[in-house]
């Protein structure tokens, strides 16, 4: 089941002055499936909070179309199931933690009795049961993200949508955090994540797109953008022997006395190559797919787009 | 409601607004049992309550409808930020995300407002009437005429601070909006005798148009009064005050949702 549906969204911020307008998001197409969670990733002024904002529609599409489950943004339903944790938020500063949470849940229209128990199991959730009381104008910023998180998981939606969620938050918190995530998802939700954390994306999302000045560059599975499918470490008694491959099969990246990196024009060679090696009579030890951090990843994909723009 | 006006009632009492409107209690309390003090003073010297009272049309009930106009002046300041204060950067995220239509939002916010500071409004001039008539021995109903139209003077205030709230998206520039609309009407108060000095037809025109728009919060006092004393009262001053906030507060829903955020 789609959950989120972008298509072809743009958004351009009018600033008074013609050439000063902002593609803040151009030709924007995405979906996102119920169970999923998908890490926005991309920098600074990239557009990712803006589309969490047309979806939500605190902010209106110039162009194209936006949905969630079916629903526009322009249909106060469509957020009946969704939690939003803003970027650089402010919550009322007038209402403490608990106060916040029940105003919240009371805007989703839950009775009181929901409300007493959702809000007393996310605030022991969060681990802010202590601050309860505190008003919100009084909390330190990793405070003000966990309560925001409670905030956004009031309601028990389908859809999280959470903007920089760490930010602030200490070590701990963060693996907290990234636990509470986990059992959001083992529910069957969907999670939207928009982090600067890479790691912290790496090790929960299923598919990330790339967001440079308003454009998805790259949409992919997590596996696939931190695998090279075409380079092998091949662990091996490889002596002082040289290996030679034919250029249809791929090439030598690098050989030393313990093993060889190849990289090859497709998966099966990697085949041909271990026969190879076992005619030569080589012990091979292991044979393992280059990884690469989704950190690098991210880095490599962000400066081949800026070459090739003019 | 939604829980808007549980909140709007915690965000009063978070901004303290209570100790003011508790000061201007006593000092209306003290200024009843000052005024009764002179009148002893006037009445030791051989001259009748009853009479003086006569002369002056009803002094006791015009000082309420003063004290209630100045309430309303409070309360037009300590609320002219509420919206904006909504609507604010990293904020305003927070209220849009959930799953209330901007128009349900903002009307919501506007009779919150209205009903938290007109509860309180009306309380203190409860105790003033009180207090006022154990001193005076002297309680007129008229004062439920003085409450009603005074809170429709601060909804009319409300429509204009939210306008001007929702477009500048500044407390300060609501404030300015409800002060410049208050000296517009002032002036336009004495529309006939300006339109006597100024010798053209389309200006004359203006004014007299201008007259009929801005809300006229001066002339509805002047109308609890009338309605008070038992005099005939013309009713167009509130009629054309209430369909111009209806108005405004309609192109303010229409230019709430057109705006991003
Ligand atoms: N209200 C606004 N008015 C004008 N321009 C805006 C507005 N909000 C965002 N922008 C512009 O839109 C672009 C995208 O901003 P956005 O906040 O979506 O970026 P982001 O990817 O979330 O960045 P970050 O990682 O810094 O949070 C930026 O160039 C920004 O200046
Ligand atoms: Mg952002």
């Amino acid at each position: 089941m789609t959950v989120i549906d972008v298509q072809d969204l743009t958004k351009v911020y009018r600033t008074g002055m013609r050439k000063g307008d902002i593609v803040a998001l151009d030709s924007v197409s995405l979906s996102i499936g119920m169970g999923e969670i998908f890490g926005l990733l991309g920098p600074n002024g990239a557009g990712k909070t803006t589309l969490f904002k047309v979806l939500l529609g605190i902010t209106q599409a110039t162009s194209g179309e936006a949905s969630l489950f079916g629903r526009p943004p322009s249909d106060p339903k469509s957020r009946l199931q969704v939690g939003y944790l803003p970027e650089n938020h402010r919550f009322p500063f007038h209402l403490t933690g608990l106060g916040l949470l029940e105003f919240s849940a009371r805007m989703y229209g839950m009775s009181q009795s929901e409300i007493d128990q959702r809000s007393e199991e996310l605030l022991e959730l969060v681990g802010m049961a202590r601050w309860v009381d505190t008003k919100i104008s009084k909390y330190s910023k990793g405070m003000g993200q966990r309560i925001g998180l409670a905030q956004a998981m009031i309601s028990d939606p389908d859809v999280l949508l959470l903007d920089e969620p760490t930010d602030g938050v200490d070590p701990v918190g963060k693996i907290e955090i990234r636990k509470v995530l986990e059992r959001i998802r083992s529910d069957g939700k969907s999670i939207v994540l928009n982090s600067h954390l890479l790691s912290e994306v790496e090790s929960m999302a299923d598919r990330v797109a790339i967001l440079s000045k308003g454009r998805i560059i790259k949409i992919s599975s997590v596996e696939d953008l931190t695998s090279r499918k075409s380079q092998y470490d091949i662990e091996a008694d490889m002596g002082s022997r040289l290996i030679e491959i034919p250029p249809e099969i791929g090439k030598v990246v690098v050989v030393t006395a313990r093993g060889m990196t190849v990289e090859l024009t497709k998966r099966d060679n990697v085949n041909y190559v271990i026969d190879h090696l076992r005619m030569k009579k080589i012990s091979i030890y292991s044979v393992t797919p280059v990884k690469v951090s989704l950190e690098q990843s991210f880095i490599e994909t962000i400066t081949e787009d800026a070459e090739s723009q003019p | 409601m939604r829980g808007i006006l549980t909140d709007c009632i915690a965000e009063m009492v978070d901004r303290k607004v209570l100790w003011i409107f508790a000061v201007v209690t006593v000092i209306g309390i003290l200024s009843v049992v000052v005024s009764r003090s002179i009148e002893m003073q006037f009445q030791s010297e051989g001259m009748d309550f009853q009479q003086m009272n006569e002369m002056l049309g009803n002094p006791l009930m015009k000082g309420y409808n003063s004290f209630m106009y100045f309430l309303v002046f409070l309360s037009v300041l300590a609320t002219a930020g509420l919206v904006p204060n909504m609507l604010a950067r990293g904020r305003v995220d927070f209220y849009l995300s959930k799953p209330l239509s901007r128009k349900a939002l903002l009307l919501n916010k506007v009779f919150a407002i209205w009903v938290v500071y007109g509860a309180i409004m009306v309380l203190v001039m409860l105790i003033e009437f009180v207090v006022g008539g154990l001193v005076y021995g002297m309680y007129d109903s008229g004062i439920v005429y003085i409450i009603l139209t005074n809170l429709l003077a601060f909804f009319l205030w409300l429509s204009v601070t939210t306008f001007a709230g929702v477009l500048s998206g500044s407390g300060a520039m609501s404030m300015m909006a409800a002060f410049l609309v208050w000296v517009l009407q002032k002036i336009l108060a004495f529309h006939n005798g300006i339109k006597e000095l100024i010798d053209a037809p389309i200006v004359e025109k203006i004014i007299d148009g201008l007259y009929y728009i801005v809300p006229k919060t001066g002339e509805i006092s002047d109308l609890a009064d009338s309605l008070v004393a038992g005099d005939s009262v013309d009713w167009m001053p509130l009629y054309s005050s209430l369909a111009f906030a209806v108005v405004l507060l309609y192109v303010t829903i229409c230019l709430f949702n057109r705006k991003d955020y």
